[in-house]
């Protein structure tokens, strides 16, 4: 049974307060400083002006302490303890020192209880409140000018009052008259609870048509959410369509490019073939020139010798020229075929090569 | 069985003194009994309805402390006289486990139930139950016979040990609490306390544990620092409990009164997304972006919620809501049965456990995919470490042998491939989430923290890093981030192991932040990772942003801009990233390049060779040569038909005697093997030992004319085939 009492003596001094650490296993072997301390430190949470020989140092001292210990508690508080008990100082004595911790336990708690009670018995001493009270002051002033105001003009409404009073009275009249007046408001009575009556409707019909126009905006709302999440169908095809598009359209851009390029170099070439018509025919002209010439000089039959002799020399030379152009083009169409040949030599090379290297390669330990 | 397990305490008095542990067990069979302990040395099995069943005579003095097991199927009993007992269910004694010199002020069941943890005076203990071996951790211990280590200054008052994360808590009179693993070693030490701490508990899903002390309840965080504090005017706490679904907690005053807590403001995030459980029943999110705010409302208790992949998923005690982050104002709902223990999300499909129907997969509209079930596995011990889920398989570690990962089919709950049978103890498992059921991967930790990876179908098993603590997938794309000897390491593109090898330090980077001791990567989504250190402070760190750029081009076959974008930004990781999905998807040209760009000549020379190759079939096979798998390169040349290439295959790997095998099969080349052969001997002056070779060149003729001529004329076959093709 030692266990619980320990724990539940533990937790009393711990919320009581004791400034050490007490532990559970504090009290398996006999210890009596520790007891001596928790009861000294009970007993003046107790009452602090109580007085004790705290000497414990030989059996004696003990025996006294204890002694006088328990006298004290016996009359003060009326607590009886087993002096034998706490003299062993184990599970047995923590028994008894729990009955002074659960006293003063008990007195804490009802202690904090009585302090909040306390707490409620303040507003009745914070009537005299600085603030309010000077609000109220204020307010009383206020209300004695419009007092003296007000019973300043007693006189002439004294006079009035009796004028009233004075004049006589046709009582049918001034009944039928309130009659007439109370009708007429009842009437406007009647007239405004019906206005009112109608304004409620409205009111409970727009609210309705309200919430029914909301509830179809949320779900609009909703609708669209979805909608705007929703891939339609045919974007596939739009998206590849498009990109078809696009390819096409860059094949188109090159291609008539090209076509341009194209069209821009057969108008050079015209152009050139063109020029080199006009070269010959200006050349045929002038060589049917000089035989007509040469005709003119002929039948003349003057300083033939002379010209007949430049003209030998020149066409020589125009003839020489052709030659010489010819071997040329002969020339270049030989090297021409010569390279054509070298270039498949070099081919056929490569295409050795390739093999062998292949064959190389694969021959080799990777 | 369900079997749940709370306990509170109640201080009361009656005739027999202060009733102390108030063990609750709930029983799938609906007869609630519980179970309470008593200062007179007995204890009482009570029904739900209070009455008294059996009374049992236990100890000497009073019983301290009393739990049941995790099934539900033992009771374990400490008394004030030092003994330890064992019950079963109906209060038969089973066996006395320990007798000690203190009281056994504390017991904790381990996982599985078969060991237990308690209290000796200052030291903590563990002893397995079974009888003769007493114990428990079979390596490191195994010629101990229990653990025992120094716990605290003082007593140690209070113990507990939870089933998921494995890990102790403990708290004692010297105003400390600790978090211990399951080996005695301190993983983390708290403060000291104004008083002493008599109470400690850990949550079902071993996320935080709470502490209670002299006027004041603490939250703490699974690593040991505390989240929050309260002051409650209870006096001391002498007991805290959680309810089954870790959401509230209730804790028993030294004054008589008890308290009940609910955990509020849990906070996910997810890219521009923040959900704050705001009440028990209610959420708020937050988009940054926007600054937009959304409220939600639920009918019950919100237990577990989950945001990623574009979704975010709300457990509550009886429905599962679905929300896109598109549209927070219609979500799918889901019927619940049981508490939920855990939700696991991945690309197109997320995962509910809990322990009455154990695994379902679910997409996010809200449709029953599959219940997968098996022998081993434990609804109740899931946590996110030992499961794994991608949108194709689904990975678990087995419970009772934790060398065993099951796989599974998401869509049909079936076995998927064998049981990958591991040497060492799995502790954490991630799946790699992009690409097909071939390219997927398995990334594993072991009990050493090593980390793994190895492709499901054909397991092979690549050492990737050790002194791991944690991995994760990248959300988006295949990118691996470890926590590796207190540093992040983030492999780009782990894939590359399986390509070259050699690959793979460039594709790895080491961040330099400090992320201290078994720190946590919280999440990895793009180029964005956070990382939780264990003193609860989080790091957000960034990682390149272009080989997510790569990996997009990548996967749209845009080859031509993913070198455009390597040549811009001019890094050997990008260029070895594209190197090895190149060779992976077979661009022969980009891989070229790639591999020029990383000096490597002599790759570089082998890509041109195999561009030389005429078959695709052969092309293949130097292929799978490249990435050093020759019985697949093997295989594909003889499916192919070129049986000359095979043989020579061989011989280039100097593999002599399969090539003599192939050329025996095939019939032809027998020639050309002991040529080869012979030339190698040359080379290398050795004689011929082996006796096939010596058998074969007496009755094989070699001339060396027919040899080439043959070749030629093979090669000249194999040209005029694809020339055919």
């Amino acid at each position: 049974m030692s266990f619980t009492h320990i724990r539940k003596f533990v937790v009393a001094m711990k919320s009581l307060g004791y400034p050490h650490t007490i532990s559970l296993e504090d009290f398996c072997s006999p210890n009596f400083k520790l007891v001596a301390d928790c009861l000294t430190w009970l007993m003046l949470r107790y009452d602090p002006t109580i007085e004790l020989k705290t000497d414990i140092s030989t059996e004696s001292h003990r025996v006294a302490f204890l002694q006088s210990a328990t006298r004290l508690m016996l009359s003060r508080a009326r607590i009886k303890l087993n002096a034998k008990r706490l003299y062993s100082a184990d599970g047995y004595a923590v028994k008894e020192l729990l009955k002074i911790a659960s006293v003063l336990q008990l007195a804490t708690r009802c202690a904090i209880v009585s302090e909040e009670d306390n707490t409620e018995l303040g507003p009745s001493m914070r009537m005299f409140d600085l603030r309010a009270t000077r609000v109220l002051v204020n307010e009383i002033t206020k209300c004695g000018a419009t007092f003296y105001d007000v019973l300043k003009s007693e006189p002439e409404l004294h006079e009035a009052r009796k004028r009233a009073t004075m004049a006589d009275m046709d009582m049918d009249y001034i009944e039928r008259n309130m009659q007439d007046s109370i009708n007429v408001i009842l009437n406007d009575i009647d007239v405004a609870n019906h206005e009112n009556t109608n304004v409620e409707n409205d009111i409970t019909m727009l609210q309705t048509k309200y919430e029914k126009q909301k509830f179809e905006l949320e779900r609009l709302e909703n609708r669209l959410s979805t909608l705007q999440n929703v891939r339609p169908a045919y974007m596939d095809e739009y998206e590849l369509l498009k990109k078809e598009l696009n390819e096409l359209f860059l094949v188109y851009v090159e291609k008539s490019r090209n076509l341009q390029w194209l069209e821009s170099q057969r108008e050079i070439y015209i152009r050139e073939e063109q020029e080199k018509l006009e070269e010959v025919n200006r050349k045929m002209r002038r060589l049917q020139r000089r035989v007509q010439n040469e005709e003119l000089c002929i039948l003349q039959g003057e300083e033939v010798a002379e010209d007949v002799v430049n003209m030998d020399s020149s066409e020589e030379e125009s003839e020489e020229e052709k030659t010489n152009s010819w071997t040329w083009l002969h020339r270049e169409s030989s090297k021409l075929k010569e390279q054509e040949a070298k270039e498949d030599d070099i081919v056929d090379i490569n295409q050795t090569s390739a093999e062998e290297l292949d064959d190389d390669s694969s021959d080799d330990d990777f | 069985m369900s079997s749940t397990h709370a306990v509170t305490t109640i201080p009361f008095v009656d005739g027999i003194g202060v009733v102390k542990p108030l063990a609750r067990q709930r029983t799938g069979a609906g007869s609630d009994v519980f179970v309470v302990a008593c200062t007179d040395g007995a204890f009482y099995i009570i029904s739900k309805g209070g009455r008294e069943e059996k009374r049992f005579e236990a100890h000497e003095g009073a019983v301290i402390c009393i739990r049941w097991n995790f099934e539900g199927t033992a009771l374990a009993t400490g008394g004030e006289d030092g003994v330890l007992k064992i019950w079963s269910r109906n209060g038969m004694h089973r066996s006395t486990l320990a007798q000690i010199e203190h009281s056994v002020y504390t017991i904790a069941w381990g996982p599985n139930s078969e060991q237990i943890v308690f209290s000796n005076g200052r030291n903590l203990l563990i002893k397995s139950i079974q009888a003769s071996e007493i114990l428990i951790i079979s390596y490191s211990f195994s010629s101990t016979k229990q653990v025992q280590w120094l716990g605290h200054e003082g007593l140690v008052l209070k113990v507990d040990w939870n089933p998921v994360n494995n890990c102790i808590i403990s708290a004692g009179e010297d105003c400390h609490y600790k978090v211990w693993d399951c080996y005695g070693r301190v993983l983390y030490q708290s403060a000291k306390a104004d008083s002493s701490i008599m109470s400690i508990a850990w949550c079902p899903s071993g996320e935080a544990f709470a502490v209670g002390s002299f006027n004041s309840l603490m939250l703490c965080d699974k690593t040991g620092w505390p989240h929050s504090k309260e002051t409650p005017d209870t006096g001391m706490l002498l007991s805290v409990a959680w309810n089954t679904d870790g959401t509230q907690l209730a804790g028993a005053g030294g004054n008589g009164m008890v308290i009940f807590g609910q955990l509020l403001d849990r906070r996910i995030h997810w890219t521009r997304f923040t959900a704050t459980l705001a009440e028990h029943n209610h959420i708020c999110i937050q988009d940054l972006l926007s600054k937009k705010t959304e409220e939600m409302d639920f009918r019950n208790r919100v237990i577990k919620m989950s945001m990623g992949y574009q979704h975010l998923v709300v457990a509550t005690a009886t429905q599962c809501y679905i929300y896109s982050i598109t549209n927070w104002s219609t979500p799918h709902m889901i019927d619940i049965k049981d508490t939920v223990v855990l939700v696991k999300q991945c690309q197109c499909c997320f995962l509910l456990v809990d322990c009455f129907t154990g695994f379902q997969l679910f997409t996010y509209e809200g449709r029953h995919l599959s219940n997968p079930k098996f022998q081993g596995i434990h609804a109740g011990s899931v946590n996110h470490q030992n499961i794994s889920l991608s949108s194709d398989i689904f990975a678990v570690i087995n419970h009772e042998d934790r060398k065993m990962v099951h796989f599974m089919d998401v869509t049909t709950g079936k076995m998927v491939g064998d049981v990958m049978r591991l040497t060492v103890e799995a502790a954490e498992i991630s799946l790699s989430p992009m690409g097909t059921l071939t390219d997927r991967k398995l990334a594993f930790i072991d009990s050493n923290h090593d980390l793994y990876l190895t492709p499901i179908l054909r397991p092979r098993i690549l050492k990737l890093a050790a002194m791991v603590y944690n991995a994760m997938w990248n959300e988006i794309a295949d990118m691996l981030a470890a926590v590796v000897d207190q540093r992040l390491v983030v492999w780009y593109y782990p894939h590359a192991a399986y390509v070259d090898k050699d690959l793979l330090p460039f594709v790895k980077l080491t961040k330099d932040c400090d992320v201290g001791k078994s720190a946590k990567i919280q999440s990895f989504y793009g180029a964005q990772c956070s990382v939780d250190r264990t003193d609860g402070a989080s790091i957000s760190t960034n990682v390149s942003p272009y080989p997510l750029l790569l990996f997009e081009h990548m996967a749209a076959k845009h080859w031509d801009y993913a070198i455009r974008l390597c040549y811009y930004v001019k890094d050997n990781l990008l260029w070895a990233c594209l190197a090895a999905s190149a060779i992976a998807a077979r661009e022969l040209n980009c891989a070229e390049m790639a591999y020029a760009a990383l000096d490597e000549v002599a790759k570089v020379q082998f890509i041109l060779h195999v561009k030389r190759l005429p078959s695709e079939e052969s092309q293949q096979a130097e292929l799978a040569l490249f990435q050093r798998q020759p019985e697949d390169a093997e295989s594909i040349l003889l499916q192919a038909g070129l049986t000359y290439r095979a043989i020579k295959l061989n011989l280039r790997l100097f593999n002599w005697d399969r090539a003599l095998d192939l050329a025996i099969m095939y019939k032809t080349h027998l020639d050309t093997v002991l040529w080869k052969r012979e030339q190698y001997l040359q080379k290398t002056k050795h004689d011929e030992t082996k006796e096939r070779f010596l058998h074969y060149h007496l009755q094989v003729d070699v001339d060396v004319q027919t040899i080439k001529a043959r070749i030629k004329e093979d090669k000249e076959k194999e040209n005029h085939q694809t020339g055919a093709e």
